[in-house]
């Protein structure tokens, strides 16, 4: 049997004894080893065992890394036809809208209604374009970086609901079924504001579609983390994020500071200014700037307590709607 | 380095020589060889007397686990020896030949003494060898090593090199025994070194014999082995050293393998080997991949190693013998390889001694023997204490290593090479002895001429003592006549004076020739040995010396009445006078 201990380099003779030698026969000679062949074969059978188990184990692994890389891949180009959905445009929308809200929360620049919204159907024609909605304090919305928990605290309310589908009269008892409404939420209210999208829709969705998220796909190490990516791709609110980034019309409500004195109702409303801004966000150009103050007290008192903030809202939506 | 001449090298014609010449009784061991396969410094022609298998495999076993020693020396107790036709039955005990070898060849190098094979030294002096050729080459070679002292330490050198290495295979010291590997390894560098030392030796056949197996492949591989023990790689460091003077680190620069020994392999290489050992059943260790290499060199040289064994004892004999030279020496006394001539040419021995006696730090005084031819029967007379057994030892001694090629305890010498030796010096009692003194002295007798060849050389001690002198004399007579026969160099010794003086006066005996003890102006010997016959034994200044005259006798027996008396006066009373029941 040919050993690995002789090379090239030795003499013939050299080489045929130290082959000897390895193959025991010398040894036989002396008796000194006598069991070396049975050794040899339960090293072999050991040996052999031990490169069956951890070749299993190689190719198992390597069955696993492939289904592993195959799962990572799907679920990539999953992601890639997602983001190949929306442009470069799109996914900076959150900081646009923030920007834009920054700039309006600042110092007032004044009432406007611009030329485009003086026709009688113009705003409703303005409102059914896709829009993006926020209401949200103007100390607050002045730092870009406060946006996204305003975005989250900011919902469909009574404002919203009273622009697009304004009450008959403006009497208390005419915008309390909007206010109700607007408190109840749910389909009605989306039945309503189908157009209309909350920025919490892009800043909870468009992450999803950044190449950050791209990355941690690419970099998961295993399968626990590679399905909690998938979890989470299949829960993000793809569509209503695109949906939102894809606005035309932003609408804003700023909460100025509420006035000093007065009582505070228990929904939190206080006589205090509200500046309402509705861009076009297409053409980058404001449509509507006006600036109103809302004061609880006018509400009847024993509904004050609960429909204050929202028959507020709709009496300035009602305001709004006046003054074009 | 000395060189010798080339006839210490196997001339062709000697080399050429057929198994058909070769020594009766060399055995199935024994067999001649072309030069430079043994080194051999007793024979002409190269001769293995070991048993060269037996001990080949001896030293595989012992160079594997060591032995408890005794590996060479038995290998030399079996040796065979060159023909011979002496027997050493015939003289060993009677001329001390042990003794004499114990006490005189002694091997002191330095300060060390050297311990030899005395039984195996014993064994190949007391054959001489029957070719004169034989005695020739040892005669030379020993003239050699005695007039260049170079080569004498070049041969002790080596002869202390072979103790080492005997003293390493047989593991006798305990060397080696803790790292059994690296005791191997110490066994491969002292043989290399060995091989090495004999390649340069001034001894031709030593020379040639080194000379080969360092040209052979196994040689190669030994050294390659041990330089691959010795620089697996050469490592450039640049080392850092502290403000205290002390290493605080150290860069490896280079890393140079040796990559030109083919044991060197890369340490993947390294590794499988490892590997495939202990799948082969070894185990997974760098020590056994060593093993099985170390395995594999003393496969390839085991052959050349046993002769080494016979290689030792033959420097025993010649470092024995001038240890046997330098011990004479320091004593005042000379030695001399003698001239060897034919049996009829005179027999000369200048200052000759006993070398029995120095060895017992005994004053020797030499002396010289003369007879005008050596087939002669030589009859010794003188007086008792006068020297004459120890001169018949110190001639037997003398001729024996005459005829092994050695020096003899003489200034100068001629001696003729004789056909055997006959000694009879002792006459013990033996419990089973069948006859009486006269009885068993008449057996060794006819024993004598049972066993004598023609040409040899017969010492008897006191001839036909154990009888009447009148009848004992007819057996001498009848013994003296019958040994002239076979023209053998006779000496006896005798006290049969007047028997001796007839023989001298009648001459019906040709090759009679009679010694006697010379006696000083004070009636002494003077241990010097002149022509004639004795006229008394002084047995009388014998005893007198040894306290056997009358008036000492007297003397000791009335001490002894005296004494007596002493101890028992009562008894002596009661005996005398006291009434009886």
């Amino acid at each position: 049997m040919p050993t690995l201990l002789v090379n090239a380099k030795m003499h013939p003779a050299l080489a045929a004894r130290i082959a000897a030698s390895v193959n025991g026969r010398r040894s036989q000679i002396i008796k000194v080893r006598s069991n070396v062949k049975f050794a040899f074969w339960l090293r072999v059978l050991f040996v052999f065992s031990v490169v069956v188990v951890v070749v299993t184990i190689l190719y198992s692994r390597h069955r696993e890394r492939a289904a592993f890389e195959g799962a990572r891949g799907a679920l990539f180009d999953e992601w890639r036809r997602e983001v190949a959905a929306i442009t470069a445009k799109e996914r900076g929308f959150v900081e646009r809208i923030a920007s834009i809200l920054a700039a309006e929360a600042s110092r007032y620049q004044g009432d406007l209604v611009s030329d485009e919204l003086r026709p009688s159907a113009a705003l409703a024609a303005a409102l059914a374009r896709p829009t993006l909605y926020l209401r949200g304090p103007t100390a607050g919305l002045q730092a870009a970086n406060a946006i996204n928990r305003y975005a989250m605290e900011s919902g469909k309310d009574a404002l919203l609901l009273c622009l697009l589908e304004p009450p008959a009269e403006t009497a208390e008892k005419s915008m309390l079924p909007k206010a109700r409404l607007a408190l109840a939420g749910g389909p009605p209210v989306n039945d309503i504001t189908r157009n209309v999208s909350r920025l919490a829709d892009a800043v909870v969705g468009l992450p999803y579609l950044m190449p950050a998220w791209g990355e941690r796909i690419k970099h998961a190490k295993d399968n626990v983390a590679l399905l909690r990516c998938e979890r989470e791709l299949q829960k993000a609110p793809l569509e209503a994020a695109k949906r939102a980034s894809r606005a035309e019309v932003l609408i804003a409500a700023l909460d100025e500071p509420n006035d000093a004195g007065g009582v505070t109702e228990l929904d939190g409303e206080h006589a205090h200014s509200v500046r309402v801004v509705v861009i076009d966000l297409a053409l980058g150009k404001v449509l509507l700037r006006l600036r109103r103050q809302v004061d609880p007290n006018w509400v009847t008192p024993n509904r004050r307590s609960q429909y204050a903030r929202e028959l507020d809202s709709c009496k300035l939506a009602m305001e709004i709607r006046k003054s074009l | 380095m000395a060189t010798l001449p080339n006839w210490v090298a196997p001339s062709p014609k000697l080399a050429n020589r057929t198994n058909a010449s070769s020594p009766i009784g060399s055995g199935e061991v024994g067999e001649f060889r072309e030069a430079g396969l043994l080194p051999d410094l007793l024979h002409p022609v190269p001769w293995c007397r070991i048993d060269r298998e037996q001990t080949r495999l001896a030293m595989v076993l012992a160079f594997s686990g060591g032995v408890s020693g005794g590996l060479f020396s038995d290998a030399l107790d079996r040796a065979s020896v060159a023909a011979s036709t002496w027997d050493p039955h015939c003289y060993v005990r009677d001329i001390f030949l042990t003794e004499f070898l114990s006490s005189c060849f002694k091997i002191r190098i330095g300060r060390e003494d050297c311990i030899v094979a005395t039984s195996a030294l014993v064994k190949l002096i007391a054959s001489p060898p029957a070719d004169p050729a034989v005695v020739d080459y040892r005669r030379r070679v020993l003239a050699s090593l005695a007039q260049s002292p170079t080569l004498r330490q070049e041969l002790e050198r080596l002869y202390l090199l072979l103790r080492k290495f005997r003293s390493l295979l047989e593991a006798a010291t305990g060397i080696g025994r803790l790292d059994a590997q690296r005791r191997q390894l110490d066994i491969l560098q002292l043989l290399k070194q060995l091989i090495d030392s004999m390649a340069t030796s001034g001894l031709a056949r030593i020379a040639t014999f080194g000379q080969r197996i360092q040209t052979g492949e196994p040689y190669r591989s030994l050294a390659d082995l041990l330089t691959y023990d010795e620089h697996l790689a050469t490592l450039d460091l640049k080392v850092r050293v502290g403000a205290d003077g002390s290493i605080r680190g150290f860069n490896i620069l280079s890393v140079q393998q040796n990559d030109n020994n083919p044991f060197v392999a890369s340490p993947v290489r390294r590794w499988l080997n490892k590997f495939e050992l202990f799948l082969r059943g070894f185990r997974f260790s760098d020590g056994e991949v060593m093993a099985r290499l170390i395995d594999a060199v003393f496969d390839g040289i085991e052959e050349e190693i046993a002769p080494l064994v016979q290689l030792m004892g033959d420097l025993e004999f010649y470092l024995g013998a001038l240890g046997f030279l330098d011990m004479a020496r320091a004593q005042g006394y000379e030695l001399c390889l003698p001239e060897l001539v034919a049996s009829e040419h005179p027999r000369m021995l200048v200052d000759f001694f006993n070398p029995l006696l120095f060895a017992q730090n005994i004053h020797v005084v030499p002396c010289t023997i003369a007879v005008d031819r050596h087939d002669s029967t030589v009859l010794l007379t003188g007086p008792n204490s006068g020297g004459k057994t120890r001169l018949l030892q110190g001639l037997g001694l003398a001729q024996l290593l005459a005829q092994s090629g050695l020096w003899v305890p003489a200034r100068a010498a001629s001696l003729s090479l004789a056909a055997g030796l006959v000694v009879s010096l002792i006459q013990e009692t033996k419990l089973d002895q069948a006859e009486g003194r006269l009885g068993m002295e008449l057996l060794r007798i006819r024993e004598l001429f049972e066993r004598l060849p023609a040409g040899a050389m017969v010492i008897l001690d006191e001839l036909c003592s154990g009888t009447n002198p009148s009848e004992g004399e007819e057996i001498f007579e009848l013994v003296l006549r019958m040994l002239t026969r076979l023209r053998p160099q006779t000496f006896i010794t005798t006290h049969f004076l007047a028997f001796a003086a007839r023989l001298e006066r009648e001459k019906k005996i040709a090759e009679l020739r009679f010694l006697q003890v010379q006696l000083g102006s004070d009636q002494q010997p003077t241990y010097q040995f002149v022509d004639g016959v004795a006229r008394t034994s002084l047995a009388g200044q014998a005893a007198a010396r040894l306290g056997v005259t009358g008036e000492q006798l007297m003397a000791l027996i009335e001490r002894n009445l005296a004494q007596q008396g002493a101890e028992h006066p009562a008894s002596d009373g009661e005996s005398s006078g006291a009434p009886v029941r």
